[in-house]
Formats: C-alpha cells, sequence, structure tokens
C-alpha cells in the first residue's frame, strides 16, 4: 500500500478529503447561486445566460464531469464515515446529553447531507435531464417556471435549501478546523462568514422559488 | 446533629467481566449533599458489603481532580452535569432531594468494561507509547530558561498539558473519538524546541495507534472540550490536523 492511499485511509485523511472537495463544492454552489440570480434579470436575460453555458461546449462538459467526481467522493468518503463512527459506541449509553452540549448545526451534518443527496437527484432530473434530453426543446426558463407552479415541489425545494444553510453552518467552519487553520484572530471571522454563507444561501436559492410559486398562483 | 441529607435513586450500570451482559441495579440512598459522589458510592459499598452483596466497581485514586483515574457518566455527563471537573470533585449538593441518577461507566467500541464501572483505558495509553515523548537524554538538571520561550507559547504548551488522560473526551464524543486526547498530547510538544526534532513522527505515529486503537474520527461537534475536566482546546485539535497535514508534506520518514 502506498503512503497516499495509506495517508488516505488514517482519520484525518479521510476528513481531509471531506474538507477539500466540501469546499471546491462550496465554490461551485456560489458559482449557481450567481447563475440563479440571472433568473431576475427577466426571461431573456436567463435564457442568454443558459446558452452562454450551452456555447462553451466541451468545457462545460468538463465541469460537469469533475462536479459529478467531486459530489460523488464527498458523498462516499461521507457516508463510510458516518458508517465507521456509528459503530464505535457499540453499547449506546441509557442517558447521553453531551450530544445537547454542541451546537445544532453540527449534529444533523450526515442527515443533512443525505436530504442533498436525495436532492440532488430529484434536481437532476426535473432539470439538468429535462432540459439536455427531454427532447421536446423546452427553454430551461419555461421548466423552472413550471415546476415551482406547483407548490409540493417548491416546498421540497425550499426545506432542501434550510438543511443545506444548516450543512454549510458547520461544514463551512469545520472545514478550517480540519485544515488546522485557526487562530484566535480570524477563527470569529471564519465562523460569521459561516454563518452568512448559511443565510445566503438558504435563503437565497429559496427566493426563487418563492418568487415563481407566487407569481404563478397571481398569475403575474 | 441536625440531619440534611437527601434521597436519591441510583441506576447503576452492573457487569460481572467483560464477556457478560451488563444491566442496571437500583439503589435507594440517603446521602449527606457535602459527600462527592465517590464517597457516595463508598457509604453505599460498605452498606452493601455489610449485607454480603457484592460492592460496586469503580476507579478512584487522588480525590482531588488531577489524576484522571475516576471517570463515570452521570446522567448522560461525563464526570456529571458540572463543567470543568472531574468525577470525585461532583458534589452531592448538585442534585435534588428525590432526584434519579443514572451511572454508567465510559462508553466506546476501544474501551471495555471490565467490571461495573471500570473500564480499561489502556489504549490511551498505547497512543502515548507510539510516541507521546521525547526521546533526548534529559542528562542532569539543565539551567533553567537554557531555551527562551515565550509566555504565550509556554502557555499554550501548559494548558495542552493540563489534560489528565481521564479519556471523558471519548465518552463525550458521538463518535468515541480520541482527537482531543490525542491532539493535546501532541500539542504540549510540538509548540516546544525539545519536541520540534520528532515532531512529525510523532503526530503521524499517534494519529494512527488512535485509528488501530478504534477510536472514532473527529466530525469537528466539539462535545469534548464542553464535557473535558480541564477545558482542553479544541484548537489543539485543529494544530494536530495541521501537524498532521504537514507531516504527509514534509516528513523525511518514509514509512508513514
Amino acid at each position: 500500500m502506498s503512503w497516499l492511499s495509506r495517508s488516505f485511509k488514517t482519520s484525518i485523511g479521510q476528513k481531509l478529503v471531506m474538507t477539500i472537495t466540501g469546499l471546491l463544492l462550496f465554490f461551485f454552489l456560489f458559482v449557481h447561486l450567481a447563475g440563479n440570480f440571472t433568473i431576475w434579470g427577466g426571461e431573456a436575460f436567463f435564457t442568454r445566460y443558459v446558452s452562454t453555458l450551452e456555447s462553451l461546449g466541451n468545457f462545460t462538459h468538463f465541469i460537469e464531469v469533475g462536479l459529478a467526481l467531486l459530489f460523488i467522493v464527498h458523498i462516499f468518503f461521507g457516508l463510510r464515515l458516518a458508517l465507521q463512527n456509528a459503530e464505535k459506541r457499540p453499547i449506546q449509553y441509557k442517558v447521553y446529553e453531551s450530544n445537547n452540549l454542541i451546537d445544532f448545526s453540527a449534529r444533523y451534518t450526515w442527515q443533512t447531507g443525505v436530504l442533498i443527496l436525495v436532492f440532488l437527484v430529484v434536481h437532476l432530473i426535473t432539470f439538468w435531464y429535462l432540459y439536455k434530453f427531454g427532447g421536446e426543446g423546452r427553454e430551461l426558463f419555461e421548466i423552472v417556471t413550471t415546476w415551482f407552479a406547483n407548490p409540493l415541489y417548491s416546498l421540497f425545494y425550499i426545506i432542501i435549501m434550510i438543511a443545506l444553510g444548516i450543512h454549510l453552518q458547520h461544514g463551512f467552519q469545520s472545514a478550517f478546523q480540519t485544515l488546522g487553520w485557526t487562530h484566535p484572530k480570524f477563527t470569529p471571522i471564519i465562523e460569521k462568514l459561516g454563518t452568512f454563507i448559511a443565510w445566503l444561501f438558504g435563503l437565497g436559492f429559496s427566493l426563487i422559488p418563492i418568487y415563481f410559486y407566487f407569481s404563478a398562483i397571481g398569475g403575474n | 446533629m441536625e440531619n440534611h441529607n437527601i434521597n436519591l435513586t441510583l441506576n447503576i450500570w452492573r457487569q460481572e467481566n467483560p464477556s457478560t451482559e451488563g444491566r442496571f441495579d437500583e439503589f435507594k440512598v440517603s446521602t449527606s449533599p457535602d459527600a462527592s459522589i465517590l464517597e457516595m458510592l463508598d457509604e453505599l459499598n460498605n452498606t452493601l458489603e455489610a449485607k454480603g452483596e457484592r460492592p460496586i466497581a469503580f476507579e478512584s485514586d487522588c480525590r482531588e481532580g488531577i489524576c484522571g483515574t475516576c471517570g463515570v457518566v452521570v446522567n448522560g455527563h461525563p464526570h456529571g452535569p458540572l463543567p470543568k471537573i472531574a468525577t470525585c470533585q461532583l458534589h452531592m449538593r448538585t442534585f435534588k432531594n428525590g432526584e434519579n441518577l443514572y451511572i454508567e461507566p465510559f462508553r466506546a467500541k476501544a474501551y471495555n468494561i471490565i467490571k461495573d464501572l471500570i473500564v480499561d483505558r489502556s489504549p490511551l495509553d498505547k497512543i502515548i507509547q507510539s510516541g507521546g515523548f521525547i526521546s533526548i537524554n534529559t542528562g542532569s538538571a539543565p539551567d533553567a530558561n537554557i531555551h527562551p520561550i515565550s509566555k504565550e507559547t509556554a502557555t499554550i504548551a501548559i494548558e495542552a498539558a493540563e489534560c489528565i488522560g481521564c479519556g471523558a473526551c471519548v465518552a463525550a464524543c458521538k463518535n468515541a473519538s480520541a482527537m482531543l486526547f490525542v491532539s493535546a498530547k501532541v500539542s504540549q510538544f510540538a509548540v516546544l524546541p525539545q519536541g520540534q526534532l520528532e515532531r512529525y513522527d510523532r503526530v503521524q505515529a499517534m494519529v494512527n495507534t488512535m485509528d488501530e486503537m478504534g477510536f472514532g474520527s473527529c466530525t469537528n461537534t466539539y462535545a469534548c472540550e464542553a464535557e473535558c475536566p480541564k477545558g482542553v482546546s479544541i484548537t489543539n485539535i485543529a494544530r494536530m490536523n495541521r501537524d498532521f497535514l504537514n507531516a504527509k508534506i514534509s516528513s523525511h520518514a518514509l514509512h508513514f
């Protein structure tokens, strides 16, 4: 076994994989949110953004493959760590209060992660697959507005975005802890930034279904 | 003398040996609020022995919160519900008259129960044996201040060295991770000049042993810091993570 695979099998090595993939996925979400916000510029503006991405051709495909790999590695290592850790206390406590002393977001990291995984599958099928392989030549704007007119779909979307916020509230500062980039000078800033990002992503992504659901029922 | 005793119902984990199944036994006691929990258990054991029953097995040594020998989980908290104390410093005035107490051993895959509340914490010793030391010939007592060390650095080292190795961090963690313990033992050397020679080998060897012993990984929930009787900081875990990563990049040892 090489030093590399040996290192990535250690507990800290596995956490480092989670950290690096997690931070890269965070950058993707940032770009994704910025892209989503072009929808506030109206249908024509949004469609122009979509066709710009399309016009990049193989570059977009390269990014898509990279993203898929990032997601797969992050999910695989996350689930494996959760399963490994679950068996580290074979006999549970009758009364266990220590976990109630910790931050709310830190308690449900893998659970919110699983919710996001379920969403990822639904999201890819209902938007990406339908747009690329739907075959009817539908514009993405129309697909988006049709889905968000459905209250159940919008509610599902919003609940997952709240879960994403909780996931990031823990995950963002946790990444810096795992890298060892902590200091009394800047750790408080990282923690506040993490909270800001959690709210920004949670609210930012939720605004779109909220807006389009209400404009659908308002007819305007 | 006026009797200020309080009445408590104790649910205590009883287990004959590592291979038998355990159970909770219930005891009703009347105890002085000034008794520590260990003194209360001593009294209970006297009563049990007088009746010819098997006393409750638990560990203790200094009984002043510095040796790290005692350690049980009381009502879901390692070392009881009060912050920054060891089990021996937990007094019965903490509890209300008539309260129910659950007293359990530290639970982790890496800790085998020897008997009742006594667990085998030797996996922590194995981690120390794999690198928690400096291999220099100390010789006779050196001159004081031969290595100039800043106040800030000395404070970090001493605060890390406050860890008494009781293993409560493992008991508190949902993953039964020993990262707070290991990181304190790594940090106390990592910040001092004497610890530099073996710095990168030490962190890798100790992390590898920690994994082999069956402790979980750190998911940065920080329950360990909240329950640590000495308030050892999770910044030590960050330092260990940093050193581990640096070791992978710059250590000269090829076998890690």
